[in-house]
């Protein structure tokens, strides 16, 4: 069973740094709810076998910044990172984040789901580093954006620097506003715009709602998320 | 008792002709059937009744009981009693079929009332024991990772639970084995009724093996160029359409300001320039 650790991101800079033991399991909740500009820092070494998951929340009108260095030390570490992202104003949100395969047999799965409303900016820089050696490791990335206004902006840069050629590495990116497509299929059982609009873009949250076992930061979540669209 | 009838219809897409006139009228407690080859307008008929985005009217009719079908929005016609079982239905991401359907079909009751959650589970589960579909069917998201026949599957149990009074199928056999086409043409069928009609577009006459249609349309070029019963389906699957074409002077009639000829599915339109050509 897996230790959960809630970060509630609300000082102007916030350092964090994790040792996972070998076999350790354990999940990070990350939450910025927007009170404040902040940068959240977080470094993490994994030893054999250990299993990080971090769930990155972030709701914010205000400059923000995540700043995560993971380190897959050796064999068998494990780490999952799930990013639902939303920033609304005219303020810009940075996520950088780097997961560093050092050794072989290690694995990373990495996810993103973006909102951006009114003016505002966001950067998606996702790194994924294997170290030549690192063989049969495997690495996943996915970021969806979604623009709810003209001027909002969401810029995903997947990258993956791979020295090792026995690898399966993956990456996809996709932004932009609300499928037509999908509206009409919603609005075709009777959902009207507004309704069905909502439907897709709390649909964007649901995945990590899912994962949230403590109801009462399920439910603080959630209503930070509606009443920011 | 209700009535759709289709006028005249003109539609387009992208400035290009697609429906050329199309006249149809469906009645509740009829099942009528419109076949054709690939290209001729089944699929754009079935959109445009429900109105989407990409087929613009450029002329005709479409009522509902006498009301003006082309001035409502999308969610107001669904809300009037149509429905359309999608060929490609969309994917939603974390919404689940559940919610889905409950919101739908919250939004077809009046103003302050609510759906009895009890109520709307027990008809949720019996349609999906109906549609013999997996149990956890209704809490995964919307289409998100269903296979083709599961999603098909999907189409009807919303159509069971949103009880349209017109239900347009478009190519709801298609992706279907033997078994997944007899449960969905069983629960089509089960819905006959005097509160319910349908629009049923296929390639393929096994779906009717248990679909009991009335009336068969074959629709050529964007317009509907026959009209009859199960015979003129059974002919089609035996013959196909060249005798059709024949009948009609098709080949001859190119430059026809209604049936040209040459826009009937890629292979025929090949087989019309070849001819074209010599």
């Amino acid at each position: 069973m897996a230790e959960v650790l809630v970060e509630k991101v609300t000082n102007f800079c916030c350092n964090k740094e994790y040792f996972l033991k070998e076999n350790e399991q354990k999940t990070i909740i990350v939450f910025n709810d927007g009170s404040s500009a902040c940068a959240f820092n977080l470094q993490a070494n994994l030893e054999k076998g250990s299993v990080l998951n971090i769930y990155n929340v972030c709701t914010t009108d205000k400059n923000a910044s995540l700043n995560e260095t993971i380190v897959l030390n050796k064999e068998d570490a494990t780490c999952n990172i799930l990013n639902v992202l939303l920033v609304g104003g005219n303020a810009t949100l940075e996520s950088n984040i780097m997961i560093a395969h050092m050794c072989k047999e290690t694995v990373s799965d990495f996810a993103n789901y973006a909102i951006a409303v009114d003016d505002a900016n966001m950067v998606l820089n996702n790194n994924a580093k294997i170290v030549k050696g690192a063989s049969k490791s495997v690495v996943r990335q996915k970021a969806k954006g979604l623009t709810l206004s003209k001027s909002a902006k969401i810029k995903a840069m997947p990258n993956l620097y791979i020295d090792e050629y026995d690898v399966i590495a993956n990456h996809a990116a996709s932004i932009g506003s609300i499928s037509k497509e999908d509206l009409f299929y919603l609005m075709s059982r009777g959902l009207d715009e507004k309704e069905a609009s909502k439907l897709i873009v709390l649909g964007f949250v649901q995945p990590l709602l899912d994962k949230i076992e403590d109801v009462e930061l399920r439910k603080e979540i959630s209503e930070h998320f509606v009443s920011k669209l | 008792m209700s009535k759709l009838q289709i006028i005249d219809l003109h539609v387009s897409v992208e400035g290009k002709e697609i429906l050329k006139g199309v006249n149809l009228e469906l009645n509740t407690g009829e099942f009528h059937v419109v076949m054709g080859p690939n290209g001729t307008g089944k699929s754009t008929l079935a959109a445009t009744i429900m109105g989407h985005y990409k087929y613009q009217v450029t002329s005709g009719q479409i009522l509902l009981d006498g009301e003006d079908v082309l001035a409502m929005s999308v969610d107001e016609r669904s809300r009037k009693g149509l429905f359309l079982a999608m060929q490609y239905p969309s994917e939603i991401t974390g919404v689940t079929n559940s919610d889905f359907i409950k919101t739908a079909m919250h939004a077809r009751l009046p103003e302050g009332e609510t759906l009895p959650l009890l109520k709307f589970i027990r008809s949720l589960d019996k349609a999906c024991e109906e549609l013999k579909m997996r149990e956890d069917l209704p809490h995964r998201y919307v289409n998100e990772g269903f296979s083709g026949g599961e999603k098909k599957r999907n189409e009807i149990l919303q159509m069971k639970l949103l009880k349209p009074k017109f239900a347009i199928l478009d190519e709801i056999d298609s992706g279907l084995d033997v078994d997944a086409l007899r449960i969905v043409g069983e629960n089509v069928n089960a819905m006959k009724s005097s509160e319910f009609g349908s629009l049923i577009i296929t390639h393929y006459e096994r779906l009717l093996d248990y679909i009991k249609a009335d009336y068969v349309h074959i629709l050529m070029n964007g317009v509907v160029v026959k009209s009859g019963g199960l015979e003129l389906m059974e002919k089609v699957d035996k013959e196909g359409y060249d005798w059709l074409k024949e009948e009609l002077g098709l080949d001859e009639l190119d430059d026809g300001p209604n049936i040209s000829g040459n826009i009937l599915g890629t292979c025929a339109l090949k087989e019309s320039m070849d001819k074209g050509d010599k």
